[in-house]
C-alpha cells in the first residue's frame, strides 16, 4: 500500500545520511490513497537538520501532485491563504504556475469556505499535498492558524487536501494536546555531520576550489577533501553544532585557502603514498592560522572592515569631543544611582566625606552593574553630569542640544519608553523626558580614554 | 419510555385493569393541563418540576415521538443509495432483530398472534419469496398498516387537520401504487424501517429489550385493538384531548407491532446466508430463545414492580454501538472458524486497511465506546429539538391552537443548549457527528445544522455570515430534500457559496437571521405542493436549527463581549411563542463543544444566566482495560459501516456523483473477525504493546497517541496472521510528546550554546538572591490620572482569563527570585570558566590533545541568538510581566534560562558527544 519500496528506501538512505526512518515514517504516512490520508502532518526538527529537503526528495521520487509555500516569504498570514488558494486553483490550469491572486482570502471563514469550494471544483481522485515550509517564519503570529490547520479534516466537506507543516521551532503551546502525525528530525550528530560534508563528488569539489593551476586527480581531490572535512568538523562543530548549512559554508568558503599549499606543491599528498599522513598534518600546521583565528567565522561584515583599515584601537570613534562627554556622562547618569552623584560629582568635601562602605550583602557575589541593562535618567541630571566632568568651560558656540538630539538619532542614546509598546504610558508633552544610554562597556571605555577620562572614577561599583 | 410501555404492554398480562385505570388517570390529568391557560401551565411546570411530572411529560414525548415518526415524510422515489443506508442500519441493528425475531417465531402465545406473525413475515418477503402466502393481499395488508393513519385523518374534518405536506404526498404515492404490488410491499418495508430506526435511539434500546420481554402478550393484544379499530374508524371529534392522545397511543403501538416484524426480512436474509452453516444458524436461534426467556425472567418483574423508575432502566447496558456491530452476536459461531483462519484476502486486507487508517486520522466516526450515556444525553437534546415543530404540528391539529401550544412550549422552551465538555481526544465531535448523522437519517429535512469552529470563525461578524450561509445552504438543501446526496455540486450549492463571498454588511447578515429566528425564513415553502391546498393557509412546519460550536472558548474570548453567545443563547431559552407573532420561531439548540473545562465559566454573567448550565463532561477512560476498548475501537472494523461512518464516506465523496457501492463499503464479515480477534489478541499477547498503552494511559490518556503509533504499521500490514509487525508499532515516534521539550532543544545545540546556557544559569543562581533587577522591576511611574485610567479599564473588561494570568504573574514574581540574565553575564562567566579551565589544562600539560577553545564575545553573541530563537532563553520582561527594558543593546537585554543548572547536568550527563570539560561545568559552581 505504500509508494516505496524498501530498496529504493534504501536508496534514499544512502543518499541522506541517517535519514532512512525520516523516510520510511514519510513513506507510510502518506500515500496516493487520499481516504488513508491525514489531514495535517507536521515535520519538526531543528534548523538544518534536513526536512526540507528530505520532504523534497520524498516527493520528487513517488510523484505525488503538491503545492510547495515558503510561508517566510510571505509578510502576513493574508498572504499565505491567498497564495494557497491560488495555487489550489491553479492546479490543473493549462499554465499551473500562474497564479491567480485576484479573489481575496481576508480571515479563516473565508478561507475554509473558499478551499471547500476549490476542493469541489478540484474533485481530487489522489491526495494532495499542500507543503507549508518554514511556517514558524511567518510575518505574523501563526499559532491560531496552525490549530486551523490542524483541525481543518472537521470543517471541510471534501477529503483528499493534506496538509505538511515544516517548523523548526517547537509547537505552539495551544496545539500540543491536538495529537496529530509527527515525523521528528533528529539533529545530526558529529559523525553524521562529517558524512553530509564528506558527501561531494569529484566534480563539485572542483567547482569549490575554482579555477586552478594544477589540475589534481579525482581521488586526489577526494582524499583531501575529505581530511579538510575532517579538520573543518573538529575545529568548527564546537561552534556551530549540528548547523550543516552553516559548517558546508564555511567549509566552502575556507578550501581554496586550504589547498593552496598542494596546488603551489608545497605539500604533496598522494593516497597510494605512505606518508600521505604526514602530508596532512604538514598541510595542517600550515593552515592552523587560518583555522585559529576567527576570520572565517566573522558574522559581521563591517568589523571587518573596520580592523582592515583602522590604525588602532584608540580614535577610531569619529565624533565631535562634546558629544564623546556627552556620551560618557550619557552613560554615567545610566549606571549611578542618582543618589551618590552629590558623592560623585559634588566639589564639597562634606559630601564626600560620608562615604563609606555598607558590608552587608557581602556574602554573595555580586553582578556588575555595568553588566545590567541601563537604568533610565532625567535630561536634566545628564546636563548637570556633563557640566561636571568637562574639564574647562564650554564654548558658547556649541549647541550641547544639537549634538544630543545626533547622539539620540545614533540610537546611541534611546528615549526610555518610547519603544513598541510601551509608547502608551509615555507622555509626549511632557517636559522632563528620560532616556537611557545604549552603549555598552567596551565602548565607552574606548571613548573615554579617547578623552583621557578617568571614568572608573566618577562610577559607583 | 419504558414506564409508558410497562403500564401499557407490561401491566395488562397481571393487572390489566389497573393499567386502564393508569392510562386514563394519566389522560385525565393531562386534560385540565392541556387546558389551562397559558400563565397558568407555564406557573405548574415551575412549581412541580420535579421528578414526576417530568415523568409524565416524557410520557407525552414518547406520544409525540411515535406520532411524529408517521408523520415522517418518507418518498417512494428515493435513490437507492439511501435505501441502502437504511437498510444497512437495520441489518447493523441484526442482534436485537434476531432475538426479536427468535421470540416471534419461537413462542406462539396464541392464534391470532401467529396468524400475525406469518402474515408479517410473509408481507415482509413478499417481493423475494412469492411461495409464502398471496402477495398480493399482503401488500394490500402492509398498505394498510401504513395508510390507515392518514386515512383515518380524512375523515376528520379538514379544517382542523393539520399534516406536513409531504406526508399528503406520500398518501397520495401509496393510494396511486395500489395495483403496483412490488412497490406497494417494498414501501411498507421502508415504513417499517422508518419505525425500527425511530425506535433505536437513545432510548429506544431499552424498549427494544422491553419488546422482547412482553412480546408475547403484548401482541395478542395489539391484534385485538387493531381489530377494533379497523371496524371502528376514530371517531371525528377529534377536538377531545384525550381522545387524540389515546389514538396516539394506539398508533404507538401499531408501529412497534411493526417494529417486531422488521427484523424478519433482514432475519431471513440472514439465515440464508448463514445456511451454509446450519449450526450457527440453529445456535443463534438458540441463544437468542434463551436469552429471550432469561431476559423475560429478569427484567420482566422489574418493569411491573417499579414501572415508573426511569434509573431501573438506565441499569440495561446496550448501547449503540454494540447493535451497531453486527458480529456481536455470533462470536461463538465465528470463533470455531476463525481459529483456523490466518490470513486475509488480498481485497478484503486492502479495504481493511483503508478503514482502519481513515478510522485513525479521524476521518470515520468509529462506534462510540465508554461515552454512552453522554451520547445518550446530547441526542436526546438534539431530537427534542428537532421534534418540537412537528409537535406544533401534531397539537395544533386538535384544534387547540392555544392550549396545544402551551404544551409544547412549557415543553420544550428549556433552554436548548448544552456543553460539551473533554479533554482532546476524548470523542465530543465523535458524539457530535454521531448522533447527526442519526438524526440525519430519521428526520432528514427537519432540522438544520450549523457548525461553526472558533478556530475558523475568528469574530462575531465572521460567525453570523457563517450561520446564515449555512443556513441558507440548508435551506436549499432542504428544499430538494433527496437530491442531497446524489449531486451536490450543482446550482444548488453553488449559489450561497457566491452569497458568502459577497461581502456583506452585519446588518443585513443580522436583519436575515432575526428573520428567520422570528420565523419567517426558517418556515419551509411548499410552493411546489399544489396538492395540499387545505393545509397551504394553516401554519407551515417549522425547521430546527441544530447549532454546533465547536471550540467553544474561542467564541468566550472573542471580542464584543460575547455579543454572537448572547443572543444565541438568548433565542434559544425564550419562549417560541410569544404573544406578538402568531408565527413559533424555529427550535435552535446550541451546543458548545469545549476542550477546557472551565469554559462555561468564561461566560459572562449575562450570557451564562442564559446558558442552560447543561454540560456534559466527558471522562477519559478510567481503567487501563476500557482505555485499551476506546483505543482498539478506532483499530477494529466492522464489516457493515455504521450510519455515521456511512455519512462520513458519502460526504467525502458527494462531489463524484458516484454512488456508493455496497461492495465497496462492507468488508467480508470473516475477515473482520479475524482481524478484531488478532487486534485484541495483540494487546493479550505482546508486553510491548501493553507497556505502550500502558504508557499513553499513564500520561496523557489519549488514545490518538496510541493510535499514531499503529499508523505506519497499519499501512504495511501483511496478510497473514502477524498482520502488524510489533516492532514497527515500538519503534516508531511519531507523535509530538515523545520529541517535544526542553531536552530535545538542548540535545541539538553546540557545544558554545551550551556551554553559555549553563554559564547563564550558574550565573542564576550565582546572583539570584542580589538581584533586583534595576531598569525591570520598576515599572514605569504612572503618568498623570488621566492615562493610566486607560489600561486598567481594559484589564477589568477582560474576561477572566486576563486576570487570572496577571494573577499568576504577581504570584510569579513573588515567589522566584530569579535573576535575570543578559548576555554580557553570562559571557562574563563564560570567560571565568574558560580560564579555569584553561588553567586545568595548563597542569595536565601534554595529555591534552585538543586545547580548549575560547570563542570571542561576536561568537558568543551569535550563538546566544541562537538560545533566544529556540526558546532556551526566555525574555524577563516577558515572563515577570513588567515592560520591556527599553530599545537597548541586545547583549544588555535580561533573559531568564529555561532550564536550572541541574536538570541541564542531568541532561548533559546521557549526552553523547559532550566533553568532560561540559559536565565539569554543570557540576561545579
Amino acid at each position: 500500500m505504500s509508494d516505496l519500496t524498501s530498496d529504493q528506501l534504501q536508496e534514499l538512505a544512502l543518499e541522506f545520511p541517517a535519514r532512512y526512518n525520516q523516510f520510511d515514517l514519510l513513506n507510510s504516512l502518506i500515500s496516493k490513497d487520499k481516504t488513508t490520508n491525514p489531514t495535517a502532518i507536521a515535520l519538526t526538527g531543528q534548523p538544518s537538520s534536513g526536512k526540507t529537503c528530505v520532504l523534497r526528495r520524498f516527493l520528487r521520487e513517488v510523484r505525488f501532485s503538491h503545492t510547495w509555500l515558503s510561508c517566510d516569504e510571505c509578510v502576513s498570514l493574508r498572504v499565505l491563504l491567498q497564495r494557497i488558494l491560488a495555487a489550489l486553483r491553479a492546479i490543473g490550469t493549462e499554465d499551473p504556475n500562474k497564479l491567480d491572486y485576484s479573489i481575496m482570502c481576508h480571515n479563516f471563514t473565508l478561507f475554509v469556505t473558499q478551499l471547500n469550494d476549490v476542493l469541489r471544483a478540484l474533485a481530487l481522485e489522489e491526495a494532495h499535498f499542500v507543503v507549508l515550509d518554514r511556517i514558524d517564519e511567518l510575518g505574523e503570529p501563526y499559532e491560531s492558524f496552525y490549530q486551523l490547520v490542524i483541525n481543518i479534516g472537521e470543517m471541510l466537506r471534501y477529503d483528499g487536501i493534506t496538509f505538511i507543516l515544516i517548523s523548526s521551532s517547537s509547537e505552539p503551546r495551544s496545539s500540543v494536546t491536538s495529537t496529530f502525525p509527527h515525523i521528528y528530525f533528529p539533529p545530526y550528530r558529529k559523525a553524521e555531520s562529517l558524512a553530509i560534508l564528506r558527501n561531494q563528488t569529484p566534480g563539485s569539489i572542483r567547482s569549490i576550489l575554482g579555477p586552478t593551476d594544477r589540475e589534481l586527480s579525482d581521488v586526489q581531490l577526494t582524499s583531501l577533501w575529505s581530511s579538510y572535512c575532517q579538520v573543518i568538523i573538529d575545529t568548527y562543530f564546537p561552534l556551530y553544532g549540528p548547523d550543516i548549512q552553516q559548517l558546508k559554508a564555511t567549509a566552502r568558503e575556507a578550501f581554496s585557502t586550504y589547498a593552496q599549499p598542494v596546488l603551489d606543491g608545497v605539500v604533496g599528498i598522494l593516497p597510494s603514498n605512505r606518508d600521505s599522513q604526514s602530508g596532512f598534518v604538514k598541510l595542517y600546521k600550515i593552515n592552523q592560522p587560518l583555522l585559529t583565528s576567527e576570520e572565517l567565522v566573522r558574522n559581521s561584515f563591517v568589523s571587518y572592515v573596520q580592523s582592515a583599515g583602522g590604525t588602532g584601537a584608540i580614535g577610531q570613534h569619529d565624533m565631535p569631543i562634546y558629544s564623546k562627554y556627552l556620551l560618557c556622562a550619557a552613560y554615567l547618569a545610566s549606571y549611578n544611582k542618582p543618589r551618590y552623584d552629590i558623592r560623585l560629582f559634588s566639589r564639597i568635601r562634606e559630601s564626600r566625606r560620608r562615604i563609606r562602605k555598607s558590608t552587608s550583602h557581602k556574602a554573595k557575589d555580586k553582578i556588575n552593574g555595568r553588566n545590567l541593562a541601563p537604568s533610565p535618567f532625567e535630561y536634566e541630571r545628564l546636563l548637570a553630569i556633563f557640566q561636571c566632568i568637562v574639564p574647562e568651560k564650554i564654548d558658547s558656540a556649541t549647541d550641547i542640544q544639537i549634538q544630543f538630539a545626533t547622539l539620540a538619532t545614533l540610537k546611541l542614546v534611546t528615549r526610555a519608553g518610547s519603544d513598541s509598546s510601551g509608547g502608551s504610558s509615555m507622555d509626549i508633552l511632557e517636559s522632563r523626558t528620560k532616556w537611557r544610554v545604549n552603549v555598552s562597556w567596551d565602548i565607552i571605555l574606548q571613548i573615554a580614554r579617547d578623552i583621557k577620562l578617568q571614568l572608573e572614577n566618577y562610577l559607583m561599583e | 419510555m419504558i414506564n409508558w410501555l410497562a403500564a401499557k404492554m407490561g401491566l395488562p398480562t397481571n393487572s390489566t385493569g389497573s393499567s386502564r385505570e393508569r392510562t386514563s388517570e394519566q389522560t385525565r390529568a393531562r386534560k385540565p393541563h392541556s387546558l389551562a391557560t397559558r400563565s397558568n401551565s407555564d406557573f405548574n411546570t415551575v412549581v412541580d418540576s420535579n421528578s414526576h411530572s417530568k415523568r409524565r411529560m416524557s410520557d407525552d414525548d414518547v406520544d409525540e415521538i411515535a406520532f411524529s415518526i408517521t408523520a415522517q415524510p418518507r418518498k417512494r422515489g428515493r435513490p437507492p443509495k439511501v435505501k441502502s443506508m437504511d437498510s444497512s442500519a437495520s441489518e447493523s441493528s441484526k442482534k436485537s432483530s434476531v432475538v426479536r425475531n427468535a421470540t416471534t417465531t419461537s413462542t406462539p402465545a396464541s392464534a391470532p398472534l401467529a396468524r400475525n406473525a406469518r402474515s408479517t413475515t410473509a408481507k415482509r418477503s413478499a417481493p423475494s419469496s412469492p411461495t409464502s402466502g398471496s402477495p398480493l393481499r399482503s401488500a394490500r395488508n402492509a398498505r394498510t398498516v401504513y395508510t390507515r393513519r392518514p386515512a383515518a385523518q380524512e375523515n376528520q374534518s379538514p379544517s382542523s387537520v393539520r399534516t406536513i405536506p409531504l406526508r399528503k404526498r406520500q398518501h397520495v404515492a401509496t393510494d396511486g401504487a395500489d395495483c403496483l404490488v412490488d412497490g406497494a410491499g417494498e414501501d411498507a418495508l421502508q415504513v417499517a424501517l422508518e419505525h425500527t430506526g425511530a425506535f433505536d435511539n437513545a432510548e429506544g434500546e431499552e424498549t427494544v429489550r422491553h419488546e422482547i420481554v412482553c412480546a408475547p402478550s403484548r401482541l395478542g393484544r395489539v391484534i385485538r385493538r387493531r381489530g377494533s379499530r379497523t371496524v371502528s374508524p376514530p371517531t371525528q371529534s377529534t377536538k377531545d384531548m384525550p381522545h387524540l392522545i389515546r389514538v396516539k397511543n394506539e398508533e404507538m403501538i401499531e408501529s412497534q407491532d411493526t417494529v417486531v416484524g422488521t427484523s424478519d426480512p433482514k432475519e431471513q436474509e440472514y439465515i440464508a446466508s448463514a445456511n451454509k452453516e446450519r449450526a450457527g444458524a440453529n445456535l443463534i436461534e438458540n441463544r437468542a430463545e434463551e436469552k429471550s426467556s432469561a431476559s423475560s425472567s429478569r427484567e420482566f418483574p422489574a418493569a411491573v414492580d417499579k414501572p415508573s423508575v426511569q434509573p431501573a432502566a438506565y441499569e440495561l447496558r446496550i448501547s449503540v454501538p454494540e447493535s451497531a456491530m453486527p458480529e456481536t452476536p455470533t462470536p461463538k459461531v465465528e470463533e470455531s472458524i476463525t481459529t483456523t483462519r490466518t490470513s486475509i484476502s488480498a481485497t478484503s486486507m486492502d479495504k481493511i486497511k483503508r478503514r482502519v487508517l481513515a478510522q485513525l486520522h479521524g476521518k470515520l466516526p468509529v462506534p462510540i465506546v465508554g461515552i454512552d450515556d453522554a451520547y445518550k444525553k446530547v441526542y436526546k437534546l438534539l431530537e427534542q429539538t428537532v421534534l418540537a415543530p412537528t409537535l406544533d404540528i401534531a397539537l395544533g391539529s386538535s384544534g387547540l391552537d392555544s392550549a396545544s401550544s402551551l404544551l409544547s412550549s412549557t415543553k420544550f422552551h428549556g433552554g436548548n443548549s448544552a456543553l460539551l465538555l473533554g479533554p482532546r481526544a476524548s470523542g465530543k465531535s465523535l458524539i457530535i457527528s454521531t448522533a447527526l448523522a442519526e438524526l440525519e437519517r430519521k428526520y432528514r429535512g427537519q432540522f438544520i445544522t450549523v457548525r461553526l469552529s472558533g478556530l475558523a470563525q475568528t469574530d462575531d461578524k465572521q460567525a453570523l455570515q457563517e450561520i446564515a450561509a449555512q443556513i441558507e445552504y440548508g435551506r436549499r438543501a432542504l428544499d430538494d430534500d433527496d437530491s442531497l446526496y446524489v449531486d451536490l455540486d450543482d446550482e444548488a450549492s453553488e449559489d450561497p457559496t457566491k452569497m458568502r463571498y459577497k461581502r456583506q454588511s452585519s446588518r443585513v447578515v443580522l436583519e436575515r437571521l432575526l428573520s428567520l429566528f422570528s420565523g419567517r425564513a426558517g418556515v419551509r415553502d411548499d410552493n411546489d405542493e399544489p396538492s395540499s391546498n387545505q393545509q397551504s393557509q394553516m401554519q407551515q412546519p417549522v425547521v430546527s436549527v441544530l447549532i454546533i460550536l465547536d471550540e467553544f472558548e474561542q467564541f468566550a474570548t472573542m471580542q464584543n463581549r460575547q455579543t454572537l453567545l448572547y443572543n444565541l443563547l438568548d433565542v434559544a431559552q425564550s419562549p417560541r411563542y410569544s404573544l406578538k407573532t402568531d408565527n413559533p420561531a424555529p427550535n435552535i439548540c446550541i451546543i458548545g463543544v469545549s476542550s477546557r473545562m472551565n469554559a462555561p465559566e468564561m461566560l459572562e454573567k449575562r450570557v451564562r444566566s442564559r446558558f442552560s448550565h447543561r454540560v456534559i463532561v466527558l471522562p477519559h477512560a478510567g481503567d487501563l482495560e476500557s482505555f485499551w476498548k476506546v483505543c482498539s475501537s478506532s483499530l477494529k472494523v466492522t464489516s457493515a459501516p455504521t450510519i455515521a461512518m456511512m455519512r462520513a464516506m458519502m460526504n467525502a465523496r458527494r462531489y463524484k456523483m458516484v454512488q456508493l457501492k455496497k461492495s465497496e463499503y462492507t468488508i467480508d464479515r470473516r475477515a473482520t473477525e479475524v482481524w478484531n480477534s488478532y487486534i485484541d489478541d495483540i494487546y493479550s499477547s505482546s508486553p510491548e504493546i501493553r507497556r505502550l498503552v500502558a504508557r499513553a494511559f499513564a500520561t496523557s490518556k489519549d488514545p490518538r497517541q496510541v493510535h499514531m503509533r499503529f499508523l505506519s504499521s497499519v499501512r504495511n500490514a501483511d496478510q497473514k496472521i502477524p498482520f502488524l509487525a510489533i516492532s514497527q508499532i515500538v519503534g516508531r515516534e511519531i507523535d509530538v510528546l515523545e520529541n517535544a521539550g526542553i531536552m530535545e532543544k538542548v540535545t541539538g545545540l553546540s557545544e558554545l550554546s551550551l556551554m553559555l546556557l549553563i554559564c547563564a544559569a550558574r550565573a542564576e543562581i550565582k546572583y539570584s538572591t542580589m538581584t533586583s533587577v534595576p531598569a525591570i522591576s520598576s515599572p514605569p511611574k504612572p503618568g498623570p490620572i488621566s492615562n493610566t485610567e486607560g489600561p486598567q479599564e481594559t484589564t477589568t473588561e477582560r474576561t477572566p482569563t486576563a486576570s487570572g494570568r496577571s494573577l499568576t504573574y504577581a504570584s510569579q514574581s513573588i515567589v522566584t527570585k530569579m535573576a535575570p540574565i543578559s548576555f554580557t553575564i553570562a559571557y562574563e562567566e563564560y570567560l571565568s570558566q574558560a580560564g579555569k579551565t584553561r588553567l586545568a589544562e595548563a597542569s595536565a600539560g601534554a595529555l591534552i590533545t585538543m586545547p580548549f577553545r575560547v570563542w570571542s564575545r561576536e561568537q558568543a553573541l551569535a550563538s546566544w541568538e541562537t538560545l533566544e530563537r529556540r526558546g532556551l532563553l526566555v525574555n524577563a520582561s516577558e515572563t515577570l510581566g513588567t515592560s520591556s527594558t527599553g530599545g537597548g543593546i541586545a547583549t544588555n537585554e535580561m533573559q531568564v534560562p529555561e532550564i536550572g543548572l541541574m536538570e541541564l547536568g542531568e541532561i548533559v550527563k546521557d549526552m553523547p558527544g559532550v566533553t568532560g570539560v561540559v559536565r565539569n561545568w554543570c557540576a561545579h559552581l
